[in-house]
């Protein structure tokens, strides 16, 4: 129906959006071949080393971390019955809510003299300081500790969904050719799985590398801390943005490989309807295992910091009612949904252009929206900054004075959320409007509907779910994103995020309690679609 | 009787293939017309031509003796009163089955509305659901909503996109039927593209076999069966067999299978032609001189479908109730009986 709407003069607006959003990338790439500042010496000689083991370190045990915590429970979860099960299922995705700067600034309170574990210790054996020695999470184990029990969700909820599509079609196959349970896992379920788990683990990766909060509080030096350092302590934009392009090639790997293994291997299910299979009974030694498993991963990555910031919530929570606690509130509310908002508007304008062209280049380009979520947000930052800072100093070559100060405006950092989150709205908008197949339009037509009534009538009503979903998942994103907008923001302008790093960085640990409670309780939002999404589908089927 | 739509010539490209090459075709007004073909020989196109969602190269396209489309002038979709049903329904999913038949007449006053619904939903046999969605209801009752809803508003012309294909045998009789009964009721136009020719006789007036961009053969569906023009015709209106034939006499074919009446002109006497032996042409009969050897069978539960040798080696199938099973290898007796004749030239 666009087709006659949008010709070549509505598509130039989307040229602008997706020059907007290539500059950074561009801008940061373009610093890959001139590390030639006195500082980069320096750098290359004594840290880059460190930076690039410390790096892979995490990155390699995270995931292998990750991988094993995530499958093992989603297959427990998926083929057998045993005590908590139920709960278990949704309860292993909520880590997911809880931002892991904020775990990270939790584990390290609750050994210190503020934390239940320090206070329990020290107040029934005397030994907190001990317990303080003994586990000591500011370094690079911490870190892996902190990601990994963050993480592994993302690989649990993808598995989780490809066990349990494979359940019936595939499984009685391999049972009715004689497998048995673990030839069953190995040799069916795993390689079914495999694009999910791969799917499920590039997301990991790409969250470890933009991770910036965990290391920097831990003080373990990665490419994120690098750059961050390196820019604002040490005033070496150039060896900044080296190290950044350094970090966005390796994403660019990592996404290559991530495409190169998926391949052809799309799996499709022969079996158009799913038949949800009936879980394998337990023994009862194996069925506590199974739940003292589950309820200890549930316990380190939800229970154990919940429980810590309602403690901490107890002797903060007038704070609550601070002023300046509710403009930081406001101020978060404000600038998440006027982004989010943008954001989704320009992924429903850029979905319709997809929609109704046939033009290769603009279908190519489209293709830019998919990978801004890959790039950490302390790249992005970096890139932003060095166009912006140019506008502004043209402004003053042209007009003597710059007229509008792009640097450290909400331009910058609304730009920097655009880059960053469009991948989710963009592919929400898009799988939400491919559901309106075109011969919806062309049945409304033959009615003698005009695009304007199709518009109203059909694609609005169809879209608006789609929409709502894609508001929540971008807000929820912009409101935890901490590097971008700690570089990007106006002066002064906190938000939650923003607010909480501070705390944590001049130890006011205990005062976290209420913007991170807020921050998590947004952050559920999210989880509670996505469980509704995947965990809970099942229960739909059967209804 | 009137022309309900005329189509003159007409060319269709698109992205510089040609899709539809001086195509003509008219149907009458209150005919129900089949399209039948090959698949991608242009059945979608063409539809998609009368709709309006293509427009033709060149030609001319009159609809009620007024031209929608002739390249100069073109009338759009939404002005043409088409009714259309695609092979994938799209129903709209966010609005009930009520709401769905009673998209197209949104501008009449309710009291009308309900009164075109309730009787549609009458005859389509899906009283209940109406305010169930689309994927609550089963996928023969989707099928009915379909067409309940390109109904209501009274199109001009109504076209099926293969609406049936993915419908149970069992089910589509029922519906085939009740779909006739329906559109003669209303006396509405209808063109139905299918490639199932069993679908294309049960429910049409006429058939249109469409290959290579035009229209090859249109005519009744008994004259579809029983004189195909070509042999490609013959072949999809169902299993056969061709077999040597020598025009011995005006009215006589001789094969290895006996002396066969029927018209045969054009052919001169003494040619030899090719004559295709439907299943139904043969008879199996023991008292018969004629006999063949049983090569293959096929059970049908109330058939048998054998496939047979004949002395000469050339093979033709015979259908026998399926009381009379015969082993392969066994010689059976066998009789022919045909009302037409259908040759080809070698």
């Amino acid at each position: 129906m666009f087709s006659k709407i949008l010709d070549y003069k509505d598509q130039i607006f989307l040229y602008f959006v997706i020059l907007v959003v290539i500059t950074p990338i561009i801008t940061v790439l373009s610093y890959v071949f001139s590390p030639s500042t006195h500082l980069w010496g320096h750098l290359a000689d004594n840290l880059l080393l460190e930076y690039l083991s410390n790096t892979f370190l995490i990155l390699m045990f995270v995931s292998l971390i990750s991988v094993v915590l995530g499958v093992s429970c989603a297959w427990l979860v998926t083929m057998y019955q045993f005590p908590g099960k139920d709960i278990f299922k949704w309860l292993l995705v909520m880590p997911i809510a809880i931002p892991t700067y904020v775990s990270a600034y939790i584990y390290a309170g609750l050994v210190e003299p503020s934390g239940f574990l320090f206070e329990s210790a020290e107040s029934t054996i005397g030994l907190g300081k001990e317990l303080y020695n003994l586990i000591n999470l500011r370094n690079i184990y911490g870190v892996i500790f902190i990601l990994s029990i963050c993480l592994y969700p993302y690989i649990y909820l993808i598995t989780y969904s490809s066990f349990k599509e494979q359940s019936y079609c595939a499984i009685e196959v391999g049972k009715s050719l004689g497998l048995n349970k673990k030839e069953l896992f190995r040799k069916i379920s795993i390689p079914l799985a495999r694009p999910g788990i791969i799917a499920g683990l590039s997301l990991v990766m790409m969250e470890t590398l933009a991770e910036f909060g965990t290391m920097d509080y831990y003080g373990v030096s990665t490419f994120t801390t690098g750059i961050y350092r390196t820019w604002f302590a040490f005033d070496d934009d150039t060896s900044a943005l080296h190290l950044a392009s350094i970090l966005l090639t390796f994403v660019f790997i990592l996404m290559i490989l991530e495409k190169y293994s998926r391949g052809r291997s799309k799996y499709n299910h022969s079996s158009q309807k799913t038949r949800p299979m009936k879980p394998i009974n337990m023994s009862m030694r194996n069925g506590i295992y199974a739940f003292l498993w589950c309820l200890l991963i549930v316990l380190l990555g939800f229970i154990i910091p919940i429980i810590q910031l309602f403690l901490w919530l107890i002797d903060t929570y007038s704070y609550l009612f601070d002023s300046e606690f509710l403009e930081i509130i406001t101020n978060t509310i404000i600038i998440g949904s006027f982004a989010s908002v943008l954001i989704v508007l320009i992924s429903i304008y850029a979905s319709y252009v997809n929609r109704s062209t046939s033009n290769m280049y603009t279908k190519f380009s489209l293709k830019i929206f998919s990978i801004g979520y890959s790039i950490p947000g302390v790249v992005i930052a970096v890139g932003i900054i060095i166009p912006i800072t140019l506008i502004d100093d043209l402004q003053a070559v042209i007009f003597g004075s710059p007229i509008f100060y792009l640097s450290g405006s909400f331009i910058a950092l609304i730009i920097a959320y655009l880059v960053r989150f469009s991948t989710i709205s963009f592919n929400a908008t898009e799988s939400g409007l491919s559901k309106i197949k075109n011969n919806i339009d062309l049945t409304a037509k033959s009615f003698g509907f005009s695009n304007f009534m199709i518009l109203k009538n059909i694609h609005i009503p169809m879209m608006k779910t789609t929409v709502i979903t894609a508001l929540i998942l971008v807000f929820v994103d912009i409101v935890k994103e901490l590097p971008a907008t700690l570089i990007l923001r106006p002066f002064n302008f906190d938000t939650l995020a923003i607010h909480i790093y501070e705390l944590a960085s001049s130890e006011q640990l205990s005062f976290i309690a209420s913007p991170a409670l807020m921050l998590i309780t947004i952050g559920l939002i999210p989880v509670i679609i996505l469980i509704r999404k995947t965990v809970g589908y099942e229960n739909e089927i059967r209804d | 009787m009137r022309m309900k739509l005329e189509i003159e010539n007409i060319s269709l490209n698109l992205d510089s293939d040609r899709i539809l090459d001086n195509l003509c075709l008219s149907v009458n007004e209150e005919e129900i017309l089949s399209i039948i073909g090959p698949s991608a020989s242009g059945k979608t196109s063409l539809l998609r031509v009368i709709a309006g969602f293509e427009n033709i190269t060149t030609g001319k396209i009159k609809l009620n003796g007024q031209v929608v489309d002739d390249t100069s002038i073109v009338i759009e979709p939404q002005k043409r009163n088409v009714g259309i049903i695609f092979q994938d329904l799209a129903l709209f999913p966010h609005l009930s089955c009520a709401e769905n038949i009673t998209f197209g007449i949104s501008r009449l006053p309710t009291e009308e509305q309900i009164q075109r619904l309730r009787r549609l939903e009458e005859v389509l046999s899906i009283t209940g659901i109406s305010k169930k969605f689309p994927h609550e209801i089963s996928g023969g009752q989707q099928q009915r909503v379909a067409i309940a809803r390109a109904l209501a508003p009274k199109p001009e012309i109504l076209l099926l996109d293969e609406p049936f294909s993915a419908l149970d045998e069992e089910l589509k009789e029922k519906l085939l039927a009740d779909v006739k009964i329906l559109l003669k009721e209303e006396k509405i136009t209808t063109i139905v593209i299918t490639h199932n020719i069993k679908e294309a006789f049960q429910l049409s007036d006429k058939i249109a076999f469409l290959n290579d961009k035009k229209i090859i053969q249109i005519d009744s569906p008994y004259n579809i069966y029983h004189k195909p023009m070509t042999r490609e015709i013959a072949n999809f209106c169902g299993i056969g067999s061709f077999i040597n034939g020598k025009i011995v006499d005006a009215n006589y074919v001789l094969t290895d299978l006996g002396r066969h009446f029927g018209e045969t002109s054009p052919y001169e006497i003494g040619t030899n032609v090719d004559i295709m032996i439907r299943p139904d042409d043969v008879i199996h009969d023991d008292n018969s001189t004629k006999s063949a050897q049983v090569v293959g069978k096929i059970f049908h539960g109330s058939d048998f479908l054998y496939k047979l040798k004949l002395s000469n080696g050339e093979n033709i199938f015979c259908y026998t109730p399926s009381h009379h099973d015969h082993a392969v290898n066994e010689v059976i007796g066998i009789k022919s009986e045909m009302d037409h004749l259908i040759l080809f030239s070698k």
